[in-house]
C-alpha cells in the first residue's frame, strides 16, 4: 500500500530523509547531540513535571528536555531527531489531507520537516520547538477529522486556549489552519456541510480575536513574562529576548504547503505523475544539501568535540586526531595546549604548532554563555576554586536558565574536592534524580559519607593533593602566578610545570624561565624538548653565566649550529624579510622571539 | 466475590489508616530534645506565621506531633517524613494563644516502638509582624545572572510570587530593593545591564530613573528611605570582586571608592555634600534615623584597592540631616569605632522605633555575606552601648538583617545550614531589647531548603503585597528613564 504509486513518493522519501537525518546526526554532529544533553537537566519526578505545567509551553518544553535527555547517547539522539523530524511531517501530511486528497501532495509535508532539521543545526533552538508544533498540528487534525464541520469548529476555537498553555506559541499555527478551514472548503467531502458564512464569519473574527487576546489574559492572569514571550513561549529559542524567525518561516511554510497542496489537488494526477514525482525528489535533494552547506556548522562541531575530550580527559585522543592546528578554534586550542601539557609535549610542540600564550587558557570575560571548557581547564590544572567559580558561571550563563548536567556536575565534584558536602549534596540530588547521573551521585552521596574513602579517589585525592595552599586571587591576566602556585602545592603537578615554562617562552621572561628550569629533572624528559634546547642554546648567547642546572641540561649540537644558521640569515635580511626564515625556521623559539611574539 | 473481597480490601486500608492517624502512646521516652530541622525548639512566633513543617534529625518510619495549648485549639498530626501542619488548625491555634506558650511533643516510630522526646515550647509574642517579606533570589553566581528574581512572600502561608524576573530583561542584574519602613508603595529596585536604570515607586506610581550623573562614580546603588517618603539616600560605589584560590574563601568584593549622596524625589535632584564625599575616606550603606533628622553610613579609611583590602576597615558614623532645608550638619560623629578593635561595620539599620541600630561586624571590608566571621550587633541608641547578638549569631556568616515596622522582629541572613547558600531567620526582639531564638522561614516542604540552589539576599518586610504589574513594568523599562539632577549643597 504504501509503496503504490500514489504514495510511493512519499514513502521514499520519509525512508531517506529519516535515513539521512539519523546518519548525519549520528556521524558528523553527534557533539552537537552531547551539547544539547549537557545543557539540560532533565529531572524526573511529579514536581518538574508540575513546574512545567505552569507556564505556556511548558508541556513541549517537558517532553523535549525528556528526548534530548537521550542525546547523552548520540546514536540514539539521531534517531530521535530522526522520528520528530518525521513525526512533524506526518503531522503536516495529516493536516494537508483535509485540504488535498491527492496523496501525491503529501511529499510537501516534507520541506518544512527538512527545514526544521537545518534549525536543529543550532542548539539555541530546543527540540521543545517541534514537539509544541506536533502537538498543535495532532489537536488541529483531529478536529478537522469531524464531519460535523461547525460542532468541530466549535471545539476547535474552545481548545485554543490549551493549545496555547500545552504548546506555546505554536497555538497560532493552530489559528491559522482553523482560519484556512474556514476559508476553504474541506477537499473530497461532499458528504460535510461547511459552515454557513454567518458561523464562519463568526469564526474567523471570534479566532483572530483569540488568537491576540488569549496570551494578553494569561499573562495578565498567570505569568509574569514580557509580550513577545507571552507569545511565543521558551519552547522555540533559548535566548528569550530574541525571535526565532526560521521557525516563523517555517509556520509559514506549512501554512503555504497546505495552500499548494490545495492548488493543485487536481492538477497532479497518478497516471502522469512521474515528471512531477521525479522534480520533487530533485527539489527536495537540492533543499536538503543546499540547506545541509549552508547551516551546518562544522567547525562548532568540532569545538565541540573537544571540548568533550578535554572533559573526560581524553588526552591521547586529542592528540592522536591530529588536528590542524589552523582549523582549530580557541576551545580546539586550549584542548590541544592541555592534551599536550598533560603527555609532557606542550613545550616540545609549542613554536612547531605557533601557540600563542592566548592558547593555553580560555578566555572568558564575564560575558555571555561561559562555556563548560573554561572550567574544565582549571580543573585538568587542579585549580579547583576557580574551577568551581566557572562552573557556576556556566550554570548561571545558561542562556535559558536551564542547569546544563556538565557544569552541575563539575560544580558537585569541585564541593566534594573543597570538603564542602552540604553543599556538595544540594547539587548531587539533583543530579540523583536524573536518569543517566542518577548513580554517580547516589555512589557520590555515600562517599561523601566517608572521609576515608574520599582520600583514596583517584580524582578527587589528586584534586586535593593538587589545590594551592597558599591563598591568592583570581587574575585572569597573570594566571602564570596561579601555576607558580599550583607547583608549589604539589611539584609533581606536570602538566602545570609544562603550562608555566609554555608561559614564560611565550611571554620571553627568561629569567622566569632560567629560575623554574632548577625543577626540569623533576620531569624526567626523555629528551630534552626542542624549544627548551633553542631557548638555552640562544640565552647561553645573551648571558655571562648560566646557573649550573642549567648547563645541565643537555643541548644538541645541531641545535647550537641552527642557531648560528639562524642568526646568519636573520643578519642577513632575513630581519626585515621573515619569510625567507620561516621555511627553515618558522617552528622554532627563535623564529617566535623575532616574528612572532609581538603579533 | 470479588467484589466483597474488594470492599473488604477497601475498608482494612481505612481501618490501618485510621489506626496510623490516632494519638500514640510512646514505648519509651527520651530525655533530650528532639534535633529537627528547622530547628523550631523553643522559638518565638508571630501569630500569623505559616506552619511551621519540621522533620527530626533521626531515622524513623513515621512521627507524630502533639501541640497541646493552653487556651485550647491544640492537635496532633501525623506523617511519615515530616507532619505537615495543617494549615487552618495551626492559624487557628495561634489565634487563640497569643501570648502563650504552646507544649510541643514529638514521636518518632523506630524498630516498631514511639519514642518520645522531652516537648519543647513555641512562645506566641503578642506582637504583631507585618505581611511578608521581600528577598532577591540569586544562585552563586559571580558575574552574569540568567535566571534571578525579586519575589515576595506571605508569611501567613507559603505563597511566593514574583515582584520582578530578570527574564524581563534578559542577563539583567536586579538589586537594592528596598521600602519605606515596609510600605511597598514606596520602594526602590535597580535593574543593571544596558537597559538598566533605578524603578522607584513613590506612592504607588512607577518612576525610571537614570541615575548615573556626570558628578557622581556610578549609578545609585545601596538605598535607604527617608521616612517622610520624600528622600532616599543612596551610596554610589566603584565596585569590584575578585576570587580567592583558596578553598576557604572564594570572593573577595570591594570598592575602589565610594560615596553617599541623598536623594530629593520631589526636585529629581541628588544632593551631594563634600563631607560625605571625601577622597580619603569610603563611606557607604548610608540609612536615615527614625525620626529622619539624621543619616548614618559607614566610613573607612581609604586604601590603595585592591592590595590593601584587608586593611579597609568601616566605622559607624553619623550626619544631623534636615529634611525642610535640605542640608546637613558640619560634624561628623562616629557612633561606633570598629576600626579601633580592628573590625568593621556593614548594613547599620535603625530600628523604626528610633531604639536600636543593628549592624554586621565583619574583619574587614564592606560585603559582609562572603565573611564566616560576620556577625550581628546591637548598639543601643540611648546608653551607646554595643553588645554582639550571640543569641543569632552562628559559627558562619550573619550579615543582611532588617527591621519590621513595629521593631519588635527582624529578619537576617545567614549561612549556618551549609556555609554557602543564605536563607532567611526571623528573630523576635521584646521591648526591653531581649533577643528570642532565631527560626527559619517555614517552608510546606522541608525539602525545600536542601533542594534549593538559591540563596535569599536582602530580605525586607514588607507591610502588604508589592502591586507592580508586570505590563507596565515592562513597558517602563523599555522607556527612556529620567536623568537625576545633581545639586551641590553645603
Amino acid at each position: 500500500m504504501i509503496f503504490d504509486r500514489e504514495h510511493r513518493t512519499f514513502s521514499a522519501v520519509f525512508v531517506l530523509f529519516g535515513f539521512f537525518t539519523a546518519l548525519f546526526w549520528s556521524v558528523f554532529f553527534d557533539y552537537h547531540l552531547v551539547e544539547r544533553e549537557q545543557t539540560q537537566l532533565f529531572l524526573w519526578g511529579t514536581s518538574y513535571l508540575k513546574q512545567h505545567f505552569l507556564y505556556q509551553g511548558g508541556f513541549s518544553v517537558y517532553w523535549g528536555e525528556f528526548l534530548t535527555q537521550f542525546f547523552r547517547a548520540p546514536w540514539f539522539g539521531a534517531i530521535l531527531i530522526a522520528a520528530l523530524l518525521l513525526s512533524l511531517a506526518l503531522s503536516i501530511r495529516n493536516v494537508l489531507r483535509y485540504f488535498s486528497q491527492n496523496p501525491l501532495l503529501d511529499v510537501l509535508s516534507f520541506f518544512p520537516a527538512i527545514a526544521y532539521g537545518f534549525v536543529f543545526y543550532n542548539s539555541f533552538y530546543p527540540v521543545a520547538g517541534v514537539v509544541a508544533l506536533i502537538i498543535a498540528l495532532q489537536i488541529v487534525s483531529f478536529f478537522l477529522r469531524f464531519d460535523n464541520r461547525t460542532m468541530s469548529l466549535y471545539w476547535g476555537v474552545a481548545l485554543l486556549p490549551v493549545v496555547y498553555w500545552l504548546a506555546g506559541g505554536a497555538y497560532l499555527l493552530y489559528g491559522c489552519v482553523w482560519i484556512l478551514a474556514l476559508l476553504i472548503r474541506p477537499a473530497g467531502k461532499t458528504s460535510v456541510r461547511h459552515p454557513s458564512l454567518l458561523v464562519r464569519l463568526f469564526g474567523l473574527l471570534g479566532l483572530a480575536l483569540l488568537m491576540v487576546a488569549v496570551p494578553l489574559i494569561f499573562r495578565q492572569m498567570f505569568l509574569f513574562d514580557t509580550a513577545m514571550q507571552s507569545y511565543l513561549s521558551e519552547a522555540f529559542y533559548k535566548l528569550r529576548f530574541v525571535f526565532p524567525m526560521p521557525v516563523l518561516w517555517i509556520s509559514i511554510g506549512i501554512v503555504v504547503a497546505i495552500l499548494v497542496a490545495r492548488l493543485f489537488a487536481s492538477a497532479i494526477i497518478p497516471r502522469k505523475s512521474g515528471f512531477y514525482e521525479v522534480s520533487m525528489l530533485v527539489l527536495l535533494t537540492a533543499f536538503m544539501a543546499v540547506g545541509v552547506i549552508g547551516n551546518a556548522n562544522f567547525s562548532v562541531e568540532r569545538e565541540l568535540r573537544f571540548s568533550n575530550w578535554v572533559h573526560q580527559q581524553k588526552w591521547v585522543k586529542i592528540i592522536e586526531s591530529e588536528p590542524d592546528w589552523n582549523e582549530l578554534g580557541p576551545q580546539g586550542r586550549v584542548a590541544l595546549a592541555l592534551a599536550l601539557a598533560h603527555e609532557g609535549q606542550l613545550i616540545s610542540r609549542a613554536f612547531e604548532l605557533h601557540m600563542k600564550k592566548e592558547d593555553l587558557f580560555l578566555k572568558y570575560d564575564l560575558k555571555g554563555v561561559a562555556p563548560f571548557l573554561v572550567s574544565d581547564v582549571f580543573y585538568a590544572l587542579g585549580m579547583n576554586n576557580f574551577a568551581q567559580m566557572m562552573a557556576l558561571e556556566s550554570i548561571e550563563s545558561a542562556p535559558d536558565g536551564k542547569w546544563p548536567a556538565r557544569a552541575m556536575k563539575r560544580a558537585a565534584q569541585t564541593y566534594v574536592v573543597n570538603g564542602q558536602y552540604a553543599v556538595a549534596e544540594k547539587y548531587l540530588l539533583k543530579l540523583e534524580k536524573t536518569l543517566f547521573y542518577r548513580k554517580w551521585a547516589s555512589e557520590t552521596l555515600e562517599l561523601i559519607q566517608n572521609e576515608t574513602a574520599l582520600l583514596s579517589h583517584p580524582d578527587w585525592a589528586k584534586q586535593r593533593a593538587s589545590a594551592p595552599k597558599a591563598d591568592f586571587l583570581y587574575n585572569d591576566a597573570a594566571l602564570h602566578i596561579a601555576l607558580v602556585h599550583l607547583l608549589q602545592a604539589n611539584i609533581d603537578n606536570r602538566a602545570a610545570y609544562e603550562y608555566l615554562m609554555a608561559h614564560f617562552l611565550f611571554t620571553l621572561d627568561f629569567d622566569a624561565f632560567l629560575a623554574h628550569l632548577e625543577f626540569y629533572n623533576h620531569y624526567h624528559y626523555s629528551e630534552t624538548p626542542k624549544a627548551v634546547q633553542e631557548a638555552i642554546a640562544y640565552v647561553e648567547t645573551i648571558a655571562e653565566e648560566l646557573p649550573a642546572y642549567v648547563k645541565a641540561i643537555p643541548v644538541e649540537d645541531e641545535v647550537r649550529q641552527d642557531l648560528k644558521r639562524y642568526a646568519n640569515r636573520y643578519m642577513q635580511g632575513g630581519s626585515k624579510n621573515p619569510k625567507t626564515l620561516k621555511a627553515d625556521f618558522g617552528d622554532t623559539f627563535w623564529y617566535y622571539l623575532h616574528f612572532e611574539a609581538n603579533e | 466475590m470479588l467484589k466483597m473481597r474488594q470492599i473488604f480490601t477497601l475498608v482494612a486500608t481505612l481501618l490501618v489508616l485510621a489506626a496510623c492517624n490516632k494519638r500514640v502512646l510512646p514505648d519509651v521516652k527520651v530525655n533530650e530534645l528532639p534535633a529537627c530541622f528547622p530547628d523550631y525548639v523553643n522559638v518565638t512566633i508571630p501569630s500569623t506565621i505559616a506552619p511551621l513543617n519540621f522533620k527530626v534529625l533521626a531515622d524513623y518510619s513515621s512521627m507524630q506531633v502533639v501541640f497541646d495549648a493552653p487556651q485550647g485549639g491544640g492537635f496532633y498530626v501525623t506523617g511519615k517524613t515530616f507532619a505537615k501542619i495543617p494549615p487552618k488548625k495551626w492559624s487557628n491555634m495561634l489565634k487563640l494563644n497569643i501570648g502563650e506558650t504552646i507544649q510541643v511533643s514529638t514521636l518518632v516510630r523506630n524498630d516498631g516502638k514511639w519514642l518520645e522526646y522531652e516537648p519543647f515550647s513555641l512562645y506566641v509574642a503578642p506582637d504583631s509582624i507585618d505581611y511578608g517579606l521581600a528577598y532577591r533570589l540569586i544562585a552563586p553566581g559571580y558575574e552574569v545572572y540568567s535566571k534571578m528574581g525579586i519575589y515576595q512572600r506571605n508569611l501567613s502561608n507559603y505563597e511566593q510570587t514574583p515582584i520582578y524576573e530578570n527574564t524581563l530583561v534578559p542577563g539583567s542584574c536586579v538589586n537594592c530593593h528596598s521600602f519605606k519602613v515596609t510600605d511597598p508603595q514606596f520602594m526602590n529596585m535597580h535593574l543593571r545591564g544596558p537597559k538598566g536604570g533605578t524603578v522607584l515607586l513613590v506612592d504607588g506610581e512607577m518612576n525610571w530613573l537614570h541615575t548615573k550623573t556626570d558628578q557622581t562614580m556610578s549609578n545609585f546603588v545601596y538605598p535607604y528611605w527617608h521616612p517622610s517618603g520624600n528622600y532616599l539616600a543612596y551610596s554610589v560605589n566603584d565596585t569590584h570582586q575578585v576570587f580567592h584560590s583558596n578553598n576557604k574563601k572564594r570572593v573577595e568584593v570591594f570598592d575602589h571608592k565610594s560615596d553617599v549622596v541623598v536623594y530629593d524625589i520631589r526636585n529629581n535632584e541628588a544632593l551631594l555634600c563634600e563631607r560625605l564625599m571625601r577622597d580619603d575616606a569610603f563611606e557607604t550603606f548610608p540609612n536615615f534615623s527614625a525620626d529622619g533628622k539624621s543619616l548614618y553610613f559607614c566610613s573607612a579609611q581609604a586604601q590603595p584597592m585592591p592590595m590593601k583590602y584587608e586593611d579597609v576597615k568601616y566605622n559607624l558614623c553619623r550626619i544631623s540631616f534636615d529634611p525642610e532645608t535640605r542640608t546637613f550638619g558640619n560634624e561628623i560623629d562616629t557612633l561606633f569605632d570598629a576600626a579601633a578593635i580592628g573590625k568593621s561595620v556593614t548594613f547599620p539599620r535603625p530600628s523604626p522605633d528610633g531604639k536600636y541600630i543593628m549592624f554586621t561586624l565583619a574583619d574587614y571590608g564592606n560585603f559582609s555575606i562572603w565573611h564566616p566571621e560576620a556577625d550581628l550587633y546591637l548598639l543601643d541608641l540611648q546608653t551607646s552601648e554595643v553588645r554582639a547578638m550571640d543569641e543569632v549569631n552562628s559559627d558562619d556568616t550573619e550579615s543582611y538583617h532588617s527591621w519590621s515596622s513595629n521593631s519588635r522582629w527582624f529578619v537576617f541572613s545567614s549561612r549556618c545550614i551549609d556555609g554557602l547558600y543564605t536563607r532567611p531567620f526571623l528573630a523576635h526582639i521584646d521591648a526591653l531589647g531581649k533577643v528570642s531564638k532565631p527560626f527559619l522561614l517555614p517552608q510546606k516542604d522541608i525539602e525545600h531548603y536542601d533542594r534549593l540552589v538559591f540563596s535569599f539576599n536582602i530580605p525586607e518586610f514588607i507591610n502588604a503585597p508589592v502591586e507592580l504589574p508586570v505590563s507596565k513594568l515592562e513597558k517602563t523599562i523599555h522607556s527612556q528613564p529620567t536623568p537625576v539632577q545633581v545639586r551641590k549643597i553645603k
